[in-house]
């Protein structure tokens, strides 16, 4: 017995077909579950160049072995593909509900591959698969989507789904299940090109582990020690918006496109005042830390508007980096983008970016459908979001997100475009700690704040503005990172309860395999996976070139941001030297073959071969 | 529950919440040491010092009268403790319910920063 079912369904919507097929045990001893999994069948089941919004890309979600079981904070499921707005292999790693009901369903994980005719959803239940005609419910929002299919269904349906921005192919377009969602590198938008709805399961099937009694007490420590953990009661209390203050003190919180690290009143966006709109918690599948954030306005321009939000991410996105400290327009923005199914901290970005075009007379009202794109208009910031969300006039364009507006606007709006490889940058200033920008600017899925963090120089035991000495640390950082998609396990560190051994431990009692049981062996795993994305991304034309930074990080020293004021990424060929030379690569940043025999990736070789010479 | 509770706790002012505990005074006060977190250290200068209080509180107090430098970064605007910092007294983790735990004589506050991911 194992907490894997060991199945996986393949679903064709070109012939409206599908199928059940065996997951070989030794991907499952390779690659673990979720990201590392689906990146071994869509590297192998994917082509070189195949168009992102074609019928030949394929969306893989997938489960790691601890979901679904009654261990805490890892019934995650990962979403990867190729992403329409990178070109690269694109992962998002998601809460919710839907992955456990998955497993339940008997089920690692599904490939989806081919484009319907016409709008479709997946409907899962004891009786199969069904693919059903999506009259009804395409066109509505993600929250009147999955209200709709519990009506359909039952109460109890699990649905993942995209909003209006996914069927109209907005590049950033996210995949939702309850208010949780696969938000980065543009997933929805393949959904959408696939024109599949929704996906919705239905199930109640019994998921076994290898040693229950083992399992239970392993499970049962980790709860003990959550329970009184500080880290996860700050979790439970104010979920991630604890860190907005305190990060702009520090000179991280990117202010006005990157363009300052202070913002004016930020006090107004703290948790403090968070807590005074908040209604309850929400949380995953499984999970005691419950860190989601439910928040109502009850006054104002904005009273009523309600989400289970803004996170820190998106209280960045929308709020600090375009100067808008309006609280309420905040929750009113995160609800819209959620139901409109848009990254919020894509849609902030490139917000950000227009605004700052607007303050340089780049563009003006004439390009912008006559909305007053000053600095912290939270109203004209509302009519923007609904516009990229609806691909409406000037939303068409931003829903491109900011490399292609960039290059379409010309006149200099590159220099404005805060991106690495096509994916925006999150909510950490580069220059303030610059292992994460040796993070943005090496990620295979472009600039994402979860493909690894410079824990070290968050904590202070390593110099954050040291402009070299990172490159190791941020392999590390990287490789942890992947493991952790695979297991899969929250990211928020500690507030897990998990330390190296102790997931191991519920890994080997979970599955049986005992190769689980050594760390390092996960860390090989994670090595393995950051590599094979790498390949995915070299098989497309991906090298040295494009692991780099917006150039405002490398020349322009950053201004009013406290200890980090005056801070510029010096170094980053020195960084990037360092870095390859720690996993193995090449000087042009790509595997060496010696490295692909090392990680046992031999028979992948005869695809970059070339790239290498 | 919980999050009504701290709210109560953690909106209160510091320098309010710190007045209150002194008026405790229900034991001696004593001379501890407090151990600042490495992001802390760089911003300030020092990595531990000695202060005096009757609890957590009071102890913290004490240092932000020591070494004003520490205020500018381990306190908002209104004189709150900063989300991102955790109080561990003695290795047991007491913030955000705990700043009136009293403190006896060889106790150790240590001061952890919280960042996670999201």
């Amino acid at each position: 017995m194992s907490s894997y079912t060991g199945k996986l369904l393949r679903i064709n919507l070109s012939n409206r077909g599908s199928q059940i097929e065996g997951i070989p045990e030794e991907l499952m001893k390779n690659f673990l579950g979720g990201r590392g999994l689906a990146a071994r069948y869509l590297y192998s089941e994917l082509n070189a160049g195949v168009e992102s919004l074609g019928p030949d890309n394929k969306l893989l979600f997938m489960m790691g072995p601890l979901g679904a079981t009654m261990a805490m904070a890892v019934s995650r499921m990962a979403v990867v593909t190729k992403s329409p707005l990178t070109g690269c292999i694109a992962k998002s790693i998601m809460g919710g509900n839907f992955g456990a009901f998955l497993k339940f369903a008997g089920f690692d994980g599904i490939i989806v591959e081919g484009e319907a005719e016409k709008p479709i959803y997946v409907h899962i239940d004891i009786n199969g698969v069904h693919i059903l005609d999506a009259d009804g419910i395409w066109g509505l929002d993600t929250e009147k989507t999955q209200a709709r299919l519990r009506q359909r269904h039952g109460a109890s349906t699990k649905v993942i789904c995209i909003g209006p921005a996914g069927e109209k192919l907005v590049r950033y377009a996210i995949i939702l299940s309850d208010r949780r969602c696969a938000g980065r590198t543009g997933v929805g938008a393949v959904m959408g090109a696939k024109k599949l709805k929704a996906i919705a399961v239905n199930s109640a099937g019994p998921l076994s582990v290898h040693d229950p009694q083992r399992f239970k007490r392993l499970a049962r420590g980790q709860i003990g020690d959550l329970k009184t953990s500080p880290r996860r009661i700050q979790m439970t209390n104010f979920g991630t918006s604890y860190m907005t203050v305190g990060f702009e003190k520090m000179g991280l919180f990117p202010v006005k496109n990157f363009q300052e690290g202070h913002l004016e009143a930020i006090e107004r966006l703290s948790e403090e005042e968070f807590v005074k709109i908040k209604v309850k918690n929400s949380g995953c599948y499984g999970c005691m830390t419950r860190c989601g954030q439910e928040r109502r306005v009850a006054e104002g321009l904005y009273a009523g508007a309600f989400s289970e939000g803004p996170d820190y991410e998106t209280i960045w996105a929308l709020g600090g980096n375009l100067a808008n400290t309006d609280l309420a327009s905040l929750v009113a923005a995160d609800s819209l983008c959620d139901k409109l199914g848009i990254d919020t901290i894509s849609t902030g970005n490139a917000i950000g970016f227009a605004c700052e075009l607007f303050e340089r007379g780049i563009i003006t009202k004439k390009d912008t459908d006559g909305l007053d794109l000053t600095w912290g208009n939270h109203k004209e910031i509302l009519k923007l979001v609904e516009k990229i969300g609806r691909r409406e006039g000037f939303g068409e364009l931003l829903g491109e997100g900011t490399k292609r507006a960039a290059e379409h606007i010309g006149k200099g709006a590159e220099t404005c475009a805060m991106h690495v490889k096509g994916l925006e940058i999150p909510a950490y200033e580069p220059r303030a700690i610059k292992g994460y920008g040796l993070i943005f600017a090496t990620s295979n899925v472009g600039a994402n704040h979860m493909y690894g963090r410079p824990r070290e120089e968050f904590a202070g035991t390593k110099d954050r503005f040291a402009d070299e000495d990172k490159g190791e640390d941020i392999a590390l950082a990287q490789i942890g990172q992947a493991a952790q998609d695979s297991v899969i396990q929250c990211s928020f560190g500690a507030a897990t309860g998990f330390t190296p051994e102790s997931r191991s431990e519920l890994l080997v009692a979970a599955t049986g395999f005992n190769e689980f049981g050594d760390p390092a062996y996960l860390d090989k795993i994670g090595e393995r996976i950051i590599c094979l994305e790498r390949l995915f991304n070299v098989r497309e034309g991906f090298s040295r070139k494009d692991d780099t930074l917006p150039a405002r990080m490398l020349t322009e020293p950053l201004k009013n941001a406290g200890p980090a004021t005056g801070q510029v990424i010096r170094k980053l060929d020195t960084l990037l030297d360092e870095y390859y030379d720690a996993l193995g690569y090449t000087g042009k940043g790509i595997p060496s073959i010696e490295k692909l025999r090392q990680m046992g990736l031999e028979w992948a070789i005869q695809d970059i071969e070339r790239f290498v010479k | 529950m919980i999050h009504q509770h701290t709210s109560k706790t953690v909106s209160l002012s510091f320098d309010l919440m710190i007045k209150r505990l002194y008026t405790k005074k229900t034991r001696g006060k004593v001379s501890i040491r407090v151990k600042l977190p490495p992001i802390l250290q760089q911003l300030s200068g020092i990595e531990t010092c000695e202060v005096t209080g009757y609890t957590v509180g009071g102890c913290l107090k004490s240092l932000e009268m020591q070494f004003p430098n520490i205020k500018n970064y381990l306190l908002d605007r209104q004189g709150r403790l900063l989300g991102i910092f955790g109080i561990y007294l003695n290795s047991e983790g007491i913030y955000p319910v705990g700043l009136d735990t009293p403190v006896r004589d060889n106790d150790e506050i240590v001061i952890l920063n919280f960042i996670t991911g999201g």
